[in-house]
């Protein structure tokens, strides 16, 4: 899509982060056979952002692939690995978050009801320094009007919006930082189809006027093809596949993503694909299978070596793919 | 926790008239659903005039609470025979007008309900906090001493506490807040636990905000509801169980007027003189009514629109 | 062409709020066959939802149904007492809701609640206590063939399985399992794969139509995605704020939609051919409360025009069983426009 391989402005390498769950009696515990239950919720990934594009990460529930955004932005430190931010790893967290913002799923609880939109924006714009109050009433109003809200709504509180008017605001804080990166964890899933439409493309002119980077989370793949330069696609906490947008929708590598790609329920007759059908349901984070994680459901299994040893990342030219049935066009 | 407060004042003084507009705004919503609730307003009326009197005592008594009249002992009440309007309610064994010393059995019982609602409130509510934020240790020890407070019964319990430490007024708050502060403390402990989950808690750490100023400025304003809810259904219970403790001898010592007490001194002349015990008595549960009336709807008012909100 | 199952006419269900009414349902026509699947459309709030409670007339006060009739196999389902209607729910029309976590109930096994409504329904042959025996067998038979109908692996292990221990889809095939139990003519099923994600979807669908084909069940699917409808639908019809704004067959809306709405929530889905921008319908759904009569629709219409408010405007044809609800379709601009497609200038 254009964008020149410079430097990196986000890498994670090796990153893995796992929650401890503790199972809630004796009883359990010894039926279980072990104190505490762990659950893989991202499991060894490595990514790449390039400043100025979007990366779009796919996955069904309980890939991952929020915890991955909470990790990037560092709202939870990750359990191995590193995150690094224009090369250097992350080491003041306060400072990162100058520079690394969020938005979240859920428009009803990512806004504290008992605030006014001034008071919620007070925040991130204190911590940007702007001190003064009349000059933070300026800046609110200023950000306001930039996510197309009215300025009269300064002094209202969240459960007078619409959802599209609240993620707005939660645009709004996420700018009011002023970053050059932003996790968007599913911005648009809980939104009707005509305000998706609205908000996605707010985002898209914030990007172009801005700078932004974005590390765009969603399972809607129609969504993340129209906003995302790449994709990545995660599965049981892994990344199975990665590539530029049109290259991984016209031609998906990993069996996954073809059954993904292959379950959008089209509008076009011509657009739709020969239904995937997997075997079974998601396993559960906490005991993954061995080797291959996709290997119980893979309709291309190629058996013993899918059992028993994980598959590496291969590059099949822009794309990379974490699947045996690769090695040999390498 | 500077920042937290700095940007709180700051807003705050920054945005006054706005402020006082919305709370305005607030107040007048407020009462207007509570005209459509007959019941808890007309409850509401009733502590207010409850307030009033205590405050206004000695203003509006005529008589001492504690000095008696010997001559006018056991005076009946004015509309009994014998009786007349210089002891409208009657006078009890010591020749004390009783409506008088209701008057300021008020103060007493309002004040001991006051401070013992509120210490348990801070106390509960901060501990709970600060358990349902951390976790962890803090969380457990606490909880493992919440529980075990909550094993005894509260009127054993403060009985026990009242042996141990004497009679009195301080004492009394003591005893009550001892075991009083946990229930606030599982309310704002699990109203924590699930604040805490929510998104916009998350988005204020990424907006540079730290541990303390989150719990005050973020999480507390939405706790506050409900712990102001329980509280005010509690305090009926608390004035309650001051009254069973003064009527036991363990509370307030006479000759202060506590409305137990002088239920406790008349209870030998239930027969003859039935004006002594009955009228405190009535007192206590006019205003343990009034108060869990205007708790209740207090809490049906502002629950419902908590979820639509 | 197959008989008709239900018709709903001029139904109109309100709720009555302290901030004035909601006209949830308002004025809705629809026609569902023998063996058809019918998919209304729409976002949020739109009365979809609505509609299909309304059917089963199990909207919750104060809400209620003040107009229309609801004829289900010739007979007005509106008229019926609670009694009839109690023998029509579940065993005649079923339903299957969004969200099965909050359906199934927390504390049975998948495998009783099943049964449940075989027990309800006397399916299994009628006698009690000493008479019932069998009974109990029979019902776990069935329930088992039910099971594996829908597609739960290895039934005889998750009768007694709990709703905890079951994935989303498989909760979802539960509940279908549920619904399909007394083989009803007509299945309504409200938004049923919205909470699942896109893989299971494909799997749940599929398992409607095979039902649908299999059967001969008649489905009314509630949902939001255009996709969805496209796919799994005969006819569609398209609501917005309690008004059905289009209906045909799939065809017909998805290729030559002639409603504003229609268009325009064809037109802000991103294409997964192209990269080109999205063009979203401006502005938001009105406030429900006490709309004045016209096109709830104008605020936010590119061709909206001075004639749109003011009188409620009809649903009129615009081909063949396709049908408008746009002041463009009716009277001197429709003559234009078909004077216009069949070669004489307008």
């Amino acid at each position: 899509m254009g964008i020149e391989p410079t430097r990196p402005l986000i890498e994670a390498e090796g990153v893995k982060k796992y929650f401890y769950y503790q199972f809630p009696g004796l009883l359990a515990r010894v039926l279980a056979g072990q104190r505490k239950a762990v659950v893989h919720a991202v499991d060894g990934i490595n990514l790449v952002i390039y400043p100025g594009e979007t990366l779009g990460l796919v996955g069904e529930s309980g890939c991952g692939k929020t915890t991955v955004g909470r990790v990037l932005v560092r709202l939870c430190a990750p359990t191995a690995g590193e995150v690094r931010y224009e090369g250097r790893p992350v080491a003041d967290v306060d400072a990162y978050h100058r520079s690394a913002q969020i938005i979240f799923q859920n428009p009803y609880s990512s806004l504290n009801p008992r605030k006014t939109v001034r008071e919620i924006l007070a925040v991130p714009l204190w911590h940007r320094g702007v001190r003064d109050p009349a000059a933070r009433e300026e800046e609110t109003l200023h950000l306001l009007r930039r996510v197309g809200l009215r300025e009269r709504h300064i002094d209202s509180y969240p459960h007078q919006f619409s959802g599209g008017q609240r993620q707005r605001i939660g645009v709004a804080r996420a700018i009011a930082m002023q970053p050059r990166f932003i996790v968007a964890d599913e911005p648009v899933s809980s939104l009707d189809v005509s305000i998706q439409a609205q908000v996605i493309n707010l985002l898209e002119e914030l990007q172009a006027e801005l700078q932004l980077t974005y590390l765009f989370i969603s399972h809607d793949l129609s969504v993340v093809h129209h906003i995302s330069n790449r994709v990545a696609v995660m599965y049981l906490g892994q990344i199975v596949e990665e590539g530029p947008t049109d290259d991984l929708y016209t031609n998906p590598l990993h069996p996954y993503t073809q059954a993904l790609l292959a379950a959008i329920p089209h509008v076009d007759k011509a657009k739709r694909r020969e239904r995937i059908l997997l075997a079974g349901g998601v396993p559960s984070p906490i005991h993954p299978p061995s080797g291959c994680r996709f290997h119980p459901r893979c309709p291309s299994t190629m058996g013993q070596i899918c059992q028993t040893e994980p598959p590496p990342m291969i590059q099949a030219g822009a794309q990379r793919v974490a699947c045996w049935l690769h090695l040999k066009s390498v | 926790m500077e920042q937290a407060a700095q940007i709180t004042f700051q807003t705050w003084r920054y945005g006054w008239h706005i402020r006082l507009r919305l709370w305005g705004r607030n107040l007048r919503d407020f009462l207007a659903q509570l005209r459509r609730h007959p019941l808890p307003f007309l409850a509401g009326l009733i502590v207010i005039a409850y307030i009033l009197a205590a405050l206004l005592a000695p203003a509006i008594t005529a008589h001492s609470p504690i000095k008696g009249n010997l001559r006018a002992r056991f005076a009946p009440p004015a509309w009994e025979e014998g009786g007349s309007l210089t002891f409208p309610l009657g006078a009890d064994d010591q020749g004390r007008d009783l409506l008088t010393r209701i008057i300021f059995g008020a103060r007493v019982s309002l004040a001991v309900g006051l401070w013992s609602v509120g210490i348990s409130v801070v106390v509960g509510t901060a501990l709970g906090a600060l358990a349902g934020y951390y976790r962890g240790h803090l969380d457990r020890y606490l909880s493992r001493f919440a529980d075990l407070l909550m094993a005894f019964p509260f009127l054993i319990f403060a009985i026990g506490v009242m042996a141990f430490l004497g009679p009195g007024f301080t004492n009394l708050i003591l005893a009550l807040t001892f075991k009083g502060w946990v229930e606030f403390f599982r309310l704002a402990r699990g109203e924590m636990m699930a604040e805490k989950a929510k998104e916009y808690v998350e988005a204020a750490r990424v907006a540079g905000q730290h541990d303390l100023g989150i719990i005050v400025s973020e999480i507390l304003p939405n706790i506050t509801q409900s712990v102001f809810v329980l509280g005010t259904l509690r305090m009926g219970f608390f004035i309650v169980t001051e009254a069973s403790l003064s009527f036991l001898g363990l509370g307030i010592q006479p000759p202060t007027p506590a409305w137990g007490s002088m239920v406790a001194a008349g209870r030998d002349y239930l027969l003859t003189a039935w004006w002594v015990s009955t009228f405190p008595g009535v007192a206590i549960l006019l205003l343990v009514l009034a108060i869990n009336v205007f708790g209740e709807g207090l809490r049906d008012i502002l629950d419902p629109r908590l979820k639509i909100e | 062409m197959s008989d008709l199952l239900l018709r709903l006419q001029n139904l109109t269900t309100v709720f009555p709020t302290s901030r004035g009414t909601v006209t949830a349902v308002n004025d809705v026509n629809l026609t569902v066959r023998e063996g058809e699947i019918l998919g209304i459309v729409g976002e949020s709030g739109c009365g979809k939802s609505a509609t299909l409670l309304s059917i089963l007339r199990l909207v919750a006060r104060p809400g209620h149904i003040t107009t229309g009739e609801i004829i289900f196999r010739d007979r007005d389902l509106r008229a019926a007492s609670s009694a009839q209607m109690r023998t029509v729910r579940g065993k005649e029309i079923a339903m299957i809701f969004q969200d099965p976590l909050s359906t199934l109930n927390p504390a049975f096994p998948v495998g009783e609640q099943i049964g449940e409504s075989l027990r309800l329904h006397g399916m299994l042959g009628r006698g009690l206590g000493p008479f019932a025996w069998g009974r109990r067998g029979r019902e776990r038979r069935r329930v088992l063939e039910l099971m594996a109908e829908v597609g739960i692996p290895s039934p005889a292990h998750r009768y007694a399985a709990y709703p905890h221990q079951f994935s989303g889809g498989m909760q979802q095939r539960a509940l279908i399992a549920i619904g399909l139990a007394c083989e009803p003519r007509l299945l309504l099923a409200d938004e049923p794969t919205t909470a699942l994600d896109v893989t299971i979807q494909a799997q749940i669908l599929d398992l409607m139509r095979d039902i649908n084909r299999n059967r001969g069940t008649a489905i009314i699917l509630v949902t939001h995605d255009l996709g969805v409808a496209a796919e799994f639908c005969h006819t569609i019809a398209v609501m917005y704020a309690g008004r059905i704004v289009e209906r045909g067959t799939v065809d017909q809306v998805i290729c030559d939609p002639q409603h504003p709405y229609t268009q325009g929530l064809l037109a802000c889905r991103p294409r997964l051919d192209r990269h080109e921008p999205i063009r979203p319908i401006p502005g938001e759904v009105p406030d429900l409360i006490d709309m004045p009569p016209g096109c709830a629709f104008h605020t936010r219409c590119g061709f909206a025009r001075p004639e749109c408010l003011g009188a409620e405007i009809p649903m009129s044809m615009s081909g063949d069983a396709h049908y408008v609800r746009c002041i463009r379709h009716t009277g001197y601009e429709r003559h234009q426009a078909l004077a216009k497609r069949v070669g004489l200038t307008g």
